[in-house]
């Protein structure tokens, strides 16, 4: 039921996502749309904001709808979850994810396999500390290769000038 | 030129990959992660497929 809160919850490494998913569980509460939800992303997007919600937000406003949570504790919430997933770098949610699942990245004789094969192919790149972590993450079992590839995108995109 | 054989490079970045990037400093780490993270069932696909 909540395997794409999960996934969210795993990529962005938040503990506030993590305590909002538990009470979604613990009280049963799925994101769902209203039929208000379509007119009101109708009117931002037209005054130039084009808003969308992850999924931890969208569990949020099912939360506040269920009458689990007040508006100014959704708001909180939404404040403290957004604070902690835009102030914390890319590789340092990456370093911590492997930190807590003891997590190390090890070489194997594949991984020079495929490192002579793409340097045949006229491509000599070499991962840094962080890129291999994602790629142990993705071989533990922690991320699928969508959620390794997207934050490997996002940590080069903050590491780029 | 960039090769773009959908039309979409746009919006879709290079080759509509998952992150949608188009800056090629950043795909190609991405399509090397990819790769050595799909070695071993692609070799394991070769191997059924040979019977061997």
């Amino acid at each position: 039921m909540f395997e794409r809160e999960e996934n969210h919850v795993r990529a962005v490494n938040s503990a506030v996502a993590d305590y909002i998913l538990k009470m979604a569980r613990e009280h049963h509460v799925a994101a769902k749309r209203s039929a208000h939800d379509s007119p009101a992303h109708c009117i931002p997007r037209s005054a130039g904001d084009d808003m969308r919600l992850d999924e931890i937000e969208r569990l949020l406003i099912a939360l506040q709808r269920s009458g689990h949570l007040s508006r100014i504790e959704m708001v909180k919430l939404l404040a403290d979850y957004l604070r902690e997933v835009k102030t914390s770098s890319v590789s340092a949610r990456i370093r911590k994810m492997a930190e807590e699942h003891g997590v190390a990245y090890v070489r194997t004789a594949r991984d020079a396999l495929a490192n002579h094969i793409t340097r045949l192919a006229g491509d000599d790149l070499h991962l840094d500390e962080i890129e291999q972590l994602l790629i142990a993450l993705q071989r533990s079992g922690y991320l699928s290769r969508v959620e390794m590839v997207k934050l490997q995108a996002a940590y080069l995109r903050e590491a780029r000038p | 030129v960039t090769f773009d054989p959908f039309g979409d490079f746009e919006t879709q970045g290079y080759l509509r990959n998952l992150a949608k990037e188009k800056d090629p400093g950043i795909v190609r780490p991405l399509e090397h992660s990819s790769f050595l993270t799909g070695t071993d069932a692609a070799l394991e696909r070769v191997r059924e497929a040979l019977g061997v």
